[in-house]
């Protein structure tokens, strides 16, 4: 599984997403209602655990949370700089 | 004197026409201009046909609009009912045919669900606040934008009258049979809480509030109306910005935030994830927290990353505005479990009673709170006998029928006058500021096919509050799964109501008299997550 779908996956079953009549995609705007304060700090929490990374709070702002490919982006970067 | 909302807007615009009122993202309105605005907004839903005391719905994301919204329908004579923006389409739909709407304003994305809202809704009107939907919704309804409305030459005050028993608007609670209640305030509850927060917290017109909770949560009130009595600039929170801590510390050192009002929660994420000690908060004088209870452990934080600010805690279910205030003066120590809720606002009395009625005097003593004075509420709309179980005849006025409110929060007093909260007397539950009764959860629950049996509780969790868990019994043929139950229930209900964690048994323990037996389950529940 990549990490888009990974991502899918956990916040399909895992987390309370608001209400839509569209499934979960790739570029579905996450920050219009779908997640809430509570949903993201969860999101956070399973990234670090899944891929091994620390999202700094200075990481925790809208460009890099506004869609699933943005996150996966944004861990590809961090997993990137972390091994080099 | 005003003694409507709308006239703290006409007084402050007249004062100060060109001091800026309320700033959204890159937008922003003069008072003169909110007061011209929302006067020819209250022409054009005069002339669509809104009647003094008629429910107009605010269906609308956070924005200029909405702030517009509400004192166009105030100054129409009407009484406004915000509908959470991310409310599902049968509580939207709900809530319209409760109140008999008539006129709802909203945008194309919020009102797109208007057309899941099955049967038939009692809209006659409709305003969209950005542009007419495209196709236009499957019903036959006018429809009318706000270029359209705010275009006309029609910007002189309005000659409607109105008195302060008059509805200024309503908010839908939680309600425990299933169906939620909208609970109404006058005019003159309202300004009572209003002119006591401004004179309380001294505002003035140098002052710059935030407005961090939706028009359906009443701490809105505070901010909007108090805000504008003071003359003061509002800064309205982009619900999206306000998932990022750093960047709502961002904007509070930018907008120079002086008075914060919000739920702990939100001060809590701020304390943990916001990087305080980087920003600039010189301005910020006033914090003040409802909705529910602060744990010990963030407020001792925040008052150490604010030291310069005046901490306040009010206390209030929706039906009495705020009724008891508490100023953190000093640092609780960590050992404290809690702070109080405090002692009576201006014009407003509390009083604990026990079990057998008799009025609470003796500190350490334990009590229901009640609430009797002019922020108490009208009661529930078109619920007389929701309304009539709320309230009970004052045991202290012989001679002439008074009633006063039941809070249905248990409370000690203490020496010192202050009452402390030590937890409810039925089914209700806070979670994220959210008040919810947990039989609503259950109704819900129930609404699904595979459902035979459901319980909701309530445990625990340091952010949230609460968390809010189901157990459900399902029906032999059925394959119910988690998931399933979520999306079922967020069909339903407001997303704060959703179960976080669904578990499923064969059956459902029982009391000795034979009903569910809910603290049972939530004792396995906190045994178990450790």
């Amino acid at each position: 599984m990549d990490i888009q779908e990974t991502l899918t996956e956990f916040m399909e079953n895992k987390l309370v997403l608001g209400e839509s009549q569209s499934k979960l995609t790739a570029d579905e705007p996450l920050l219009n209602g779908r997640l809430d304060s509570v949903n993201i700090l969860r999101l956070v929490v399973f990234i670090e655990e899944q891929f091994h990374i620390q999202v700094l709070d200075e990481e925790l702002v809208p460009e890099n949370f506004q869609t699933i490919r943005k996150v996966a982006e944004y861990i590809q970067r961090k997993s990137a700089s972390g091994k080099s | 004197m005003p003694f409507l909302l709308q006239h703290v807007l006409s007084e402050s615009a007249a004062r100060n026409p060109d001091a800026l009122a309320v700033r959204f993202q890159s937008e922003a309105l003069t008072y003169g201009e909110l007061d011209a605005k929302s006067n020819q907004l209250a022409h054009a839903l005069i002339e669509a046909g809104v009647a003094p005391g008629d429910r107009v719905g605010i269906h609308l994301d956070k924005s200029l609009a909405s702030i517009l919204s509400v004192f166009g329908i105030l100054k129409a004579g009407g009484c406004y009912v915000p509908v959470d923006v991310n409310a599902p389409a049968p509580r939207l739909g709900g809530i319209i045919r409760q109140c008999a709407m008539r006129c709802l304003i909203t945008s194309v994305a919020a009102g797109a669900k208007l057309a899941d809202c099955s049967d038939q809704l009692p809209l006659e009107c409709i305003f969209f606040a950005d542009h007419l939907p495209s196709p236009p919704l499957p019903f036959a309804t006018r429809c009318c934008t706000f270029s359209q409305a705010l275009t006309g030459p029609k910007a002189e005050p309005l000659a409607r009258g109105g008195t302060d028993q008059d509805l200024a608007y309503i908010l839908f609670t939680s309600g425990s049979t299933g169906v939620p209640k909208g609970v109404m305030l006058s005019h003159l509850n309202a300004l009572t809480f209003v002119n006591w927060g401004s004179e309380t917290f001294a505002l003035t017109a140098q002052d710059r509030l935030s407005n961090h909770a939706p028009l359906s949560f009443d701490l809105s009130v505070f901010d909007i109306f108090a805000g504008i009595k003071a003359g003061a600039a509002i800064s309205l929170i982009p619900p999206g910005l306000a998932l990022f801590p750093i960047r709502l510390a961002e904007l509070i050192e930018d907008h120079r935030i002086s008075v914060w009002y919000s739920v702990p929660s939100v001060l809590s994420l701020l304390l943990t994830h916001g990087k305080l000690e980087d920003r600039n908060l010189r301005d910020l004088r006033l914090i003040l927290f409802a909705g529910e209870v602060f744990p010990v452990k963030f407020l001792r934080t925040l008052m150490q990353a604010v030291p310069h600010a005046r901490h306040f805690n009010l206390y209030g279910p929706t039906e009495t505005n705020v009724c008891t205030y508490y100023e953190v003066k000093s640092i609780p120590p960590p050992e404290a479990s809690s702070i109080p809720i405090g002692k009576a606002c201006a014009n407003t009395e509390v009083f604990a009673l026990d079990e057998e009625g008799r009025k609470v005097t003796a500190p350490g003593r334990e009590g229901l709170l009640y609430a009797r004075g002019s922020t108490v509420m009208q009661g529930y709309y078109g619920r007389p006998r929701e309304t009539e179980a709320a309230f009970i005849k004052n045991p202290f006025t012989p001679g002439r029928e008074e009633k006063i409110y039941c809070t249905g929060d248990w409370v000690t007093l203490e020496a010192d006058g202050n009452y402390h909260y030590v937890g409810r007397k039925d089914h209700m539950v806070k979670t994220r500021g959210y008040r919810v009764e947990l039989g609503e959860i259950e109704s819900a629950l129930y609404a699904h096919p595979g459902v035979r049996e459901a319980a909701a509780v309530a445990l625990p969790d340091e952010l949230l509050g609460n968390k809010i868990k189901a157990f459900v019994v399902a029906e032999n043929s059925s394959s119910l799964d988690e998931q399933e139950v979520q999306r079922h229930c967020a069909r339903m209900l407001p997303r704060y109501m959703v179960p976080e964690e669904v578990e499923f048994r064969a059956s459902l323990p029982r009391t000795t008299s034979d009903k569910i037996d809910r603290p049972r389950l939530r004792a396995e529940s906190m045994k178990s997550s450790g």
